[in-house]
């Protein structure tokens, strides 16, 4: 759906046809709801995250002044309730504790996943993205899988693009530490690959 | 040789997020998000206070009221002769309650009044009862 589209549906939620805001949500709501569980870890903590975006984003909807794309302001709304939630529950995670002097192996650790069936190696993916740190999982999504830039990232978590691109950098580093770590015989041979 | 290792690294990431593809949310995410909308804006919206019957209605009452007056001072028609007198609604004035006249003479024009009165009251219970009907709609 182009900026225009987006532009058309706004206006007509704007104007009081609440059918055109479906038009949105349908559009919008895998990646909000993809944003919001790697944040939050919890499949019904993410739903409720997820509807939280769009009943806020429909209430400011008139305030959005189409200066940034639709998506990017959407997931700024996302991306703060989720933070929300968080905050609401003191959550630790995992990958903060992991060294990131030295990742050996990467091109190993390709091979051995390529060697899993897709069903599987992405079920262990998504494992290891869930036990990254909120901060790192959403930077991580919104970059590589929404292919967005460092600006409009910085423009959705409210820092610097500096401070993005060092986030990538240990984040890409941390999530590479994870898959080694699954990857290693012991664990593989509990997905019957050892 | 850094930035090979970092490129490595950006391709094996690049490669492993966009695998994990989408989070999929419950089936009916969009109906569930437009009826808690439908619930918002429900309880938001502030209560008006329309009149029953609406001010064209008035005003046509009123004109009609109107056109009558003129019609009796302009034609210059006595109470006897006219459409009203034909009516005889007088004779309810001389209904005899159990077998005994009244003891005083009700006026005709009282009488004619207490008519359109109770005719006026009717149409405002008809109309209350059709706003009633539309307001709670039985599902």
């Amino acid at each position: 759906m182009s900026l225009k589209e987006d532009q058309h549906y706004i206006s007509r939620t704007i104007a009081g046809d609440t059918n055109a805001f479906s038009v949105l949500i349908d559009r919008y709501k895998h990646m909000v709801y993809t944003l919001a569980i790697r944040m939050v870890k919890n499949k019904e903590v993410a739903e409720e995250v997820a509807q939280d975006t769009f009943l806020k984003a429909f209430q400011k909807l008139p305030a959005f002044q189409g200066d940034a794309k639709f998506s990017t302001w959407l997931y700024k709304i996302g991306y703060h309730r989720s933070l929300d939630e968080l905050k609401k529950k003191h959550r630790q995670f995992e990958a903060n504790g992991i060294e990131l002097s030295e990742i050996r192996g990467i091109a190993h650790t390709e091979e051995i996943l390529e060697s899993i069936e897709l069903k599987e190696r992405r079920s262990i993916i998504k494992h290891t993205i869930q036990k990254l740190a909120p901060d790192d999982a959403a930077v991580l999504t919104l970059f590589y899988f929404e292919e967005l830039s460092l600006e409009e990232i910085s423009e959705i978590t409210g820092t610097t693009s500096n401070t993005i691109k060092v986030r990538l950098f240990r984040s890409r580093k941390r999530l590479a530490a994870l898959l080694v770590s699954k990857l290693e015989p012991e664990t593989l041979k509990s997905y019957g690959k050892g | 040789m850094e930035k090979d290792k970092e490129k490595t690294l950006n391709n094996f990431t690049s490669k492993i997020i966009k695998e994990a593809g989408f989070e999929m949310p419950c089936h009916n995410f969009t109906e569930t998000v437009l009826a808690k909308l439908e619930k918002k804006t429900s309880k938001d919206k502030p209560m008006v206070y329309a009149p029953l019957i609406p001010s064209f209605v008035w005003w046509v009452f009123g004109c009609l009221t109107l056109a009558i007056f003129a019609y009796v001072l302009i034609a210059n028609v006595g109470f006897e002769s006219s459409w009203l007198a034909a009516s005889r609604l007088n004779n309810l004035a001389s209904f005899n309650l159990f077998g005994k006249p009244l003891a005083t003479e009700i006026p005709n024009m009282y009488v004619y009044g207490s008519v359109v009165l109770a005719l006026l009251v009717l149409i405002q219970i008809s109309l209350l009862k059709m706003y009633f009907n539309k307001s709670y709609i039985r599902y």
